[in-house]
């Protein structure tokens, strides 16, 4: 049985985090694992700080000044939104970023359009509905919710068709390709 | 498979055609591929165990096995990372292989056997004459026999109408345009998507029967999973929507002289001299995705079909002769899309519902042809790639503080509110795609990284800028479709301004005349064929290039067929 109505909004992050660890193969970083989420955390707190810092010529803050929660997330959403159009728009250090995105302007752009994407398929998807399995492999996973964004969007899920044929505005293409309707 | 006369690397959109039309011929083909084989009885847990070495026999082909894979949830099957429609290992345990740009990028291509024609929506328009004509090193009038051949094999037909189909060309006959009954399009007009999907079922109207019964019978039933992979149907090679792993795999089994080796990755092509002008192929290095044992293989004739990134590195990495085309002349049909958002009151006018749904029915089902500009087709999908594509990306910023262009128009991506409140009418929703007639320009293309190697040698790096001309086009697309869909009563209308770096159409990078010559055989090294996207001289004027790529590759394999084996 489908029970409805997970409350898992608040953690589509951890769907965010997963699929960040899972982008880049250890092979490009000469064998070690990259943990591309914690980068990722890393790259937003430095922009945080840019952002902070901007139009003063002396700034007190590095990253270590918001030891609980990062520089990031103790900005408003508004400005942690004017951070990722900073990294989008490449005004930060690109030498100093933290790898893998040192000097790599495609991917620290492909930053903002990628935690955007990935927190809307996470919530608009089923992955909500895979509830306890939600972390596990994606071929362990099983379904025990009605995915929260399909209550939202009144999606019914998959299905094995529907009635809805209207006719058809061609007829079969060999056959003269004439009006059926 | 041992000594093989043809060997093709990649079972995609091109490949698995060329081995079937081969197959046909009395000619013993190997088809290498770098990822999984879905619905094959060798491979019970594809992604999970290596499983056996090759397959050959359709009986190995079993339908509750590719359903049970093939289960339409969006992001066990279309997550671009850990999805099974992914281009990486079969294994999901591991990273997918990377592709490196200096710019936003998404792109969209599958490893496993079908290629990404397994998550396609199967869409079979033919190429614009006015595209292909005085361009190409081929006339039009050449490659119709073999469109012929293609649309009887796979079948294509027009697709059924549904509600988004129907407002659709309801909005387009209001803003002025005609219903263009053709194949061969030569004038501006809309018409029904000509997809390669299988007729409707004609039980589908008929309550007696269930849907459930009704998806092991053959024929569509609208479920509206095509870009999810279609598992509708009797058997393997009748279900639905007809992307290659169901449709030309199955014939090339069955002529008894085609072998697939899945989870092999081509790592070189081989030829036999190093330092002579003119060099022939002699067989292929491979390397095995599980375990990562390496091998030669041999073949008369070898038959590139890995795509347009994959094709130009694997020519690189083999260190095939200098040609400054080979990689270059990128195009991506410089993709956009626009949603519409409508009320309940219109619909109920125009529809008699109160909802589009735009999940039910073909993915892409209606379309709007302009030759010298490109075309327009309806997108439905589920509501997670909706959201991403929809609203998800962009080349500009956040709307929340970028200020909105007018009242019923918005320029940008969505977030907070604004985002739950567009999803909320999510079935009263209707996107449209626009594919711009992209022109190829020798700074775009694929080259090998300076720096960085995966496995399989240096990783693709690829850059794509639009030309002034492919900036116009769009633009124009744009207001054509804002216009339909505001004729068509919607009360809001999203352009997401799609970022270059999109890639899902990719053509061009191997181009005839350049790199390969009308044959498709490369100009520098005898025997060796190209059967992908990337022979495309140009990017047929704005049109989706599978069906393009499937009638060339019918017509290669005659041509290499009569000059290496009659």
């Amino acid at each position: 049985m489908i029970l409805y109505a997970s409350p898992m909004g608040g953690v589509i992050y951890e769907y965010v985090i997963a699929v960040l660890d899972q982008t880049l193969p250890s092979s490009i970083n000469h064998g070690d694992t990259i943990p591309f989420s914690k980068q990722t955390a890393k790259l937003l707190d430095m922009a945080a700080i840019q952002l902070i810092c901007r139009g003063k010529t002396e700034c007190l803050y590095h990253t270590w000044t918001f030891p609980r929660k990062g520089a990031f997330a103790n900005l408003k959403r508004g400005e942690r939104q004017k951070v990722v159009d900073l990294l989008e728009r490449l005004e930060v250090p690109l030498e100093s970023l933290p790898e893998p995105f040192t000097n790599n302007p495609g991917l620290t752009q492909s930053m903002k359009n990628t935690l955007t994407q990935l927190t809307l398929l996470g919530y608009y998807s089923e992955w909500t509905g895979y509830g306890s399995t939600r972390l596990k492999g994606p071929d362990v996973r099983r379904i025990e919710f009605f995915p929260m964004g399909w209550l939202q969007t009144n999606y019914p899920g998959p299905a094995f068709g529907y009635r809805n044929l209207r006719g058809f505005l061609l007829g079969d293409p060999y056959k003269g390709g004439g009006h059926d309707v | 498979m041992s000594n093989p006369d043809v060997i093709v690397i990649g079972a995609g959109g091109g490949g698995a055609v060329i081995a079937k039309e081969l197959g046909e011929k009395g000619i013993k083909v190997l088809i290498i591929e770098a990822g999984p084989w879905y619905g094959n009885k060798k491979w019970p847990n594809p992604n999970l165990y290596s499983g056996a070495k090759e397959s050959s026999d359709s009986n190995d082909l079993d339908i509750p096995l590719y359903r049970s894979l093939m289960n339409k949830y969006e992001d066990n099957m279309n997550n671009l990372v850990t999805g099974r429609f992914r281009w990486g290992p079969a294994n999901r345990d591991r990273a997918p292989w990377v592709r490196f740009t200096p710019q936003k990028q998404i792109i969209w291509q599958s490893a496993g056997v079908g290629g990404s024609t397994q998550h396609y929506t199967a869409n079979s328009p033919r190429a614009y004459p006015l595209a292909i004509d005085q361009l190409w090193p081929l006339s039009y009038r050449e490659l119709i026999p073999y469109y012929e051949k293609v649309e009887a094999t796979l079948p294509v037909h027009f697709a059924p109408t549904t509600a988004k189909e129907e407002l659709f060309y309801f909005g387009a006959k209001r803003a002025g345009w005609r219903l263009n009954p053709t194949l061969n399009v030569t004038s501006p007009g809309f018409r029904p998507q000509p997809n390669a999907i299988l007729p409707v079922n004609k039980n589908l109207t008929n309550v007696n029967v269930s849907l459930e019964q009704l998806s092991w019978m053959e024929g569509c039933t609208l479920c509206g999973h095509c870009i999810n992979g279609c598992p509708h149907g009797p058997t393997v090679d009748r279900v639905a929507k007809r992307s290659t792993t169901v449709s030309y795999i199955p014939l090339a089994l069955n002529t008894g002289n085609v072998t697939i080796r899945p989870n092999t990755f081509t790592i070189k092509i081989l030829t036999d001299s190093l330092h002579s002008q003119e060099r022939h192929v002699t067989g292929v290095r491979i390397k095995d995705t599980w375990t990562g044992e390496e091998e030669e293989l041999t073949a008369k004739v070898v038959v590139l079909a890995g795509g347009s990134i994959e094709s130009p590195r694997l020519w690189l990495n083999s260190n095939l002769p200098q040609n400054s085309w080979v990689g270059k002349g990128l195009t991506n049909h410089y993709m956009e899309w626009v949603t519409g958002i409508f009320n309940e009151r219109d619909l109920i006018s125009i529809l008699g519902e109160p909802d589009i749904n735009p999940f039910v029915g073909h993915t892409c089902g209606a379309r709007l042809d302009f030759p010298g500009l490109g075309s327009l087709q309806t997108a439905g999908m589920s509501p997670g790639l909706t959201a991403s594509l929809s609203y998800g990306i962009s080349q500009f910023r956040w709307s929340i503080y970028q200020k909105e262009k007018s009242k019923w128009e918005f320029h940008n991506q969505i977030v907070g509110s604004k985002l739950s409140d567009l999803m909320i009418n999510y079935r009263k929703t209707l996107s449209v795609l626009i594919l711009t007639d992209d022109e190829a320009d020798q700074k775009n293309g694929v080259k090998l990284h300076p720096m960085i190697s995966d496995e399989h040698g240096p990783v693709p790096l690829l850059s794509y800028t639009p030309t002034k001309n492919s900036i116009k086009k769009r633009k124009e697309l744009m207001k054509m479709a804002i216009h339909i869909l505001h004729k068509a009563g919607a009360k809001q209308i999203i352009s997401s301004y799609w970022p270059a770096g999109i890639m899902i159409h990719l053509e061009s990078t191997m181009r005839m005349g350049f790199v390969v010559d009308a044959n498709c055989e490369a100009y520098q090294v005898k025997k060796l064929f190209i059967s992908d996207n990337s022979v495309h001289y140009n990017s047929l004027g704005g049109v989706n290039p599978t069906l393009t790529t499937q009638a060339l590759a019918t017509r290669t394999a005659e041509k290499l067929f009569e000059k290496y084996f009659n």
